[in-house]
């Protein structure tokens, strides 16, 4: 039994990874997909001989495993790219991340100065409650800056108000720079409390890596090596239904050209959308576990590329639209991402990117009405004339994100707890887990569920939630103990009654045995530490006089005591606050690049 | 299942601080011993002067001995001075760490 082949439902980053980490150990699998590519939403697609991507991926990540793969499959064909982006708002490019005097420029001296006003005013006096994602951002940035740069083009992107998008989504994806990181380099690093700018900020924000042809050469070339590991990677092959039993999946159910095929295994990894998953249960789930998944929601959306006979369009690797006229998002310039994506290098590709939920007035347009409108929305910003589009096509991506709305957290947990029965079942990836996971990240989930497989007892929702978690299963031996039980253990608090009682203690032992010593010997010393009668009344140097010297001495040194371990724990705490403070503002640097 | 862990941030809210005892006696020893013998040197430089009277250099200081014997304030006893002062802080430093610590663990039980 345990050598039938793992079955993995999916050929995007989370189910090709986990076929990879197996094949690497020795293990078989098969992995399942709908579609005839692979890559799921971090493929590329082909058209005419210009490469495209579904929505820009970058490669970057903290996770050190995760890289390590990257570079495995894909070595010298991972490019180093300098990323520059803007944000086109109010009819002006702004600098993305913000540059102060571009910015000053561009809003104006009067709206920086309200900008500024309403983030002193948000430090204040901010939203006791932090359900939402407006409370949360205005909490960290203050309203005015939400409004600028936040609010339309988070609708846009989700469709729904600002004020019923959790506060969990934000502060899940702002993950960059934990606390514990900022800290860790306050310590080791520079020793000021902002994190190290040349290594943080550098390398998450202003550089990335990127495949030669787009992130579609990574998964085709993990899916070469999987075959050649002798597992199997079947295109075409729909999953109907997902057999279970007791605390077992026991096989699938899978179509294909019209035939139905059963595949048992003894472990399953499935990447495949959860609501969707629940759904083909068989038999049925529960009926409150099958309403949980039904309420799981997700965002779709859809790329119109269109070909220009102009060169260097525009310098950017992408723009954001946060300009509410128009219905297009964000803008990727594909010959930005990589010069080999574009077949003539007289000509510029670019992906227009439309937000939308399948099934509505967007995404069931013709493809012809796409492209125009689309020509007319990038002639509209002032980025390339209409005449100039020579070519264009369309590529829809349904569920490309889980919308993490007000009731998400409560439908998760349901299934969550179904789902936790099965211990040959395992959930992966962005939408396997339906949690908004970059791709390092659904990458990391499969390896784990990959090394669960192989014996290991790792908790696959724990990743992208606890960042420390990830840095220490993946750190060398030993530097666990130096980087996250270490560094946090100096921020602990001190207990003021502990040292109130140990210096207190102390220091009436030493008057005492002064005073006892002097009592014994005699001498002059005696006249001046007689002087203590100034402050102890009632103190002599005698023997009565030694304990009394203790009690006052013991008063004393307890209350010093006391006050030093409390002054110490107020700056501390003050010190942490200041740095996650500091912490959280930098996050506004790569805040729009996590939507 | 899965081993449960608590992540660094609710340990920093929840945990307290250790004492390393050992080390905050070697602090407390280095800083007392340093003082004695900055202290005793300090004299030494300067001097003092008692107008109308025998010059004499350090009678306050000079009082240690009777608690350090074989101090006095000369450069001897400034090294003599300072291995007092560096034992009585290491002693002084390592028995607040472990009362501290003492204290906690029973806090903590």
């Amino acid at each position: 039994m345990e050598h039938r082949p793992v079955v993995i439902i999916g050929a995007g980053p989370a189910g090709l990874t986990a076929a990879y980490t197996l094949s690497k150990a020795g293990r078989k699998s098969i992995v399942l997909e709908k579609d005839q590519t692979v890559g799921g939403i971090a493929r590329t697609v082909n058209y005419k001989d210009y490469h495209f991507d579904i929505g820009g991926h970058r490669f970057f990540t903290k996770v050190e495993s995760v890289e390590k793969i990257w570079k495995e499959v894909l070595g010298q064909e991972l490019l180093r790219r300098n990323r520059l982006s803007r944000i086109y708002y109010n009819k002006k490019f702004f600098y993305y991340p913000l540059r102060p005097l571009n910015a000053l420029f561009g809003l104006g001296i009067w709206n920086s100065l309200l900008i500024f006003f309403s983030y002193v005013t948000s430090q204040l006096f901010p939203s006791k409650e932090e359900k939402t994602f407006e409370q949360w951002v205005s909490n960290r940035f203050g309203k005015r800056l939400f409004k600028t740069f936040f609010k339309t083009y988070t609708e846009k992107v989700w469709g729904i108000s600002c004020d019923r998008i959790s506060a969990e989504w934000a502060g899940q994806r702002v993950k960059g720079l934990s606390l514990m990181t900022a800290l860790k380099n306050a310590l080791l690093k520079n020793g000021n409390g902002r994190p190290d700018k040349n290594n943080v900020i550098k390398t998450l924000i202003d550089e990335f890596d990127y495949p030669k042809l787009g992130p579609g050469m990574m998964w085709r070339a993990m899916v070469d090596t999987i075959r050649q590991k002798g597992s199997q990677v079947r295109l075409g092959r729909d999953v109907s239904g997902i057999r279970w039993s007791g605390n077992k999946v026991e096989a699938l159910e899978i179509q294909s050209n019209g035939q139905m095929e059963l595949l048992h295994s003894s472990h399953f990894i499935s990447s495949m959308p959860l609501r969707e998953a629940i759904q083909k249960f068989k038999p049925a789930v529960p009926p409150e576990v099958l309403q949980a998944a039904n309420d799981l929601k997700y965002r779709d959306f859809l790329t119109v590329a269109l070909i220009i006979k102009r060169p260097a369009l525009f310098p950017d690797t992408w723009i954001y639209i946060h300009d509410p006229e128009v219905k297009v998002g964000r803008i990727q310039n594909f010959n930005n991402w990589s010069p080999f994506m574009v077949s003539d290098p007289d000509k510029t590709c670019l992906g227009l990117e439309y937000f939308c939920f399948e099934g509505d007035r967007l995404w069931t347009m013709p493809d012809n009405a796409l492209i125009d409108l689309a020509k007319k929305e990038l002639e509209r910003l002032g980025l390339a004339d209409e005449k100039d589009v020579e070519d264009g096509t369309v590529v829809r991506m349904p569920k490309a994100y889980p919308i993490y709305d007000s009731t998400f957290r409560q439908s998760l947990d349901i299934v969550r707890r179904f789902l936790g029965r099965f211990d040959n079942f395992q959930p992966v990836g962005r939408n396997g887990m339906h949690k908004y996971n970059n791709q390092d990240h659904s990458m990391l989930t499969a390896m784990l569920s990959a090394e669960n497989i192989l014996g290991a007892n790792h908790d696959l929702w724990t990743v992208n939630i606890e960042e420390d978690y990830i840095e220490e299963l993946h750190a060398k031996p030993g530097q666990e103990t130096a980087a996250s039980e270490l560094v946090p253990g100096i921020f602990y608090r001190m207990d003021k009654f502990g040292l109130a009682t140990a210096v207190g203690s102390v220091c009436g032992l030493l008057v005492f045995l002064a005073t006892v010593w002097l009592v014994i010997r005699g001498g002059p010393a005696g006249t001046y530490l007689q002087l203590l009668n100034q402050y102890f009344f009632g103190y002599t140097v005698t023997l009565k006089g030694a304990f009394i010297g203790l009690t006052y001495s013991f008063f004393w040194g307890f209350l010093f005591g006391w006050l030093f371990a409390y002054l110490r724990n107020f700056f501390m705490s003050y010190y942490i606050y200041r740095i996650k403070r500091e912490t959280e503002l930098l996050t506004f640097r790569d805040f729009l690049d996590l939507f | 299942m899965v081993a449960k862990r608590v992540p660094n941030e609710e340990k920093l809210l929840r945990e307290v601080l250790r004492l390393n005892g050992k080390i905050l006696g070697l602090v407390l020893g280095i800083l007392l011993g340093l003082a004695i013998f900055i202290g005793t040197n300090w004299l030494l430089i300067m001097g003092t002067i008692t107008p109308g009277e025998k010059h004499v250099v350090g009678p306050h200081l000079q009082l240690l001995s009777q608690f350090f014997l074989g101090y006095r304030v000369s450069f001897l006893g400034s090294i003599i001075g300072f291995f007092y002062g560096f034992a009585l802080g290491t002693l002084c430093g390592s028995l607040i760490g472990w009362i501290y610590n003492t204290i906690v663990d029973l806090k903590s039980k």
